[in-house]
């Protein structure tokens, strides 16, 4: 998915529509981000593509840019309230960033549906896991 | 910090870079339950400390697609200086609740992901977007 992409940045055209669109989705996407800990990529892509009418790819990798700013104001929250442990960060960082890219190389060689029902299983163990541990 | 809360905290990074990779997820969903599940972390600390890896790995990823020329700058904007208001709300109401609550609302988040991304007709919708 790295070498078709350029140009397509420069089809970008927003009327008031569309920016009001991308600011409620913003907003929704940040109020997740910042009750759960996550990126919101998983509110932001869907909602570009189907209210923005975003390809896939260019909202995945639009998401990822305006994750940056969310997260930052989501960690200056939590970091306040001493609710955010740097050194476990930092090695959780050491690990994700080589592992995105080995994630993202092996990508190209599996069949995404597949991969992602038996991701979705897992998900939903996690979740009843986490829901009867103490 | 023991060894084994070193390598176990490495091996939660490396698994969901993996997985984010692959499926254009953020890592977040599985360093949360990771953290909670296995570091004994509660689940306000995980979500912080999930929120501070997560800045860096979306940093390089960006940057990565930027030069190849998928972002788009201006809707990238907006959505990330609406992103802020949205998470200074979310955060503080995250903070303002038990650990347990907090908890319980991240089992329906990924029940939902979870049944999203195994039912067919999220996957269909999904297939046909990408061409």
């Amino acid at each position: 998915m790295s070498k078709s992409g350029p140009g397509v940045t420069r089809r970008e055209s927003l009327g008031p529509p569309q920016i009001a669109g991308a600011l409620a989705l913003g907003v929704l996407g940040g109020i997740f981000s910042g009750l759960l800990g996550v990126g919101g990529g998983l509110i932001l892509v869907p909602g570009m593509v189907l209210v923005l009418r975003t390809r896939q790819h260019v909202a995945h990798a639009t998401s990822l840019a305006a994750i940056v700013p969310t997260a930052v104001a989501g960690v200056v929250a939590f970091g306040k309230a001493s609710s955010a442990d740097w050194r476990i960060g930092a090695l959780l960082a050491a690990g994700s960033i080589p592992g995105a890219r080995i994630g993202a190389k092996v990508m190209q060689r599996i069949p995404a549906d597949r991969l992602r029902v038996g991701f979705g299983v897992f998900v939903i163990l996690v979740a009843i896991t986490l829901a009867v541990t103490k | 910090m023991s060894a084994g809360t070193i390598v176990v905290a490495v091996l939660l990074g490396v698994g969901s870079g993996v997985v984010s990779g692959m499926l254009g997820v953020g890592g977040g969903i599985l360093m949360v339950p990771g953290m909670v599940l296995l570091l004994g972390l509660t689940q306000h600390v995980a979500e912080g400390t999930s929120l501070l890896v997560i800045i860096p790995t979306a940093i390089v990823g960006a940057y990565t697609l930027w030069r190849s020329g998928y972002v788009l700058l201006l809707t990238a904007a907006i959505l990330g200086g609406s992103g802020i208001l949205g998470a200074l709300a979310g955060s503080r109401i995250a903070l303002s609740v038990p650990s347990r609550t907090l908890r319980i609302l991240f089992v329906v988040y990924l029940l939902i992901m979870g049944a999203r991304m195994v039912l067919p007709a999220g996957g269909d919708r999904q297939k046909a977007e990408l061409d």
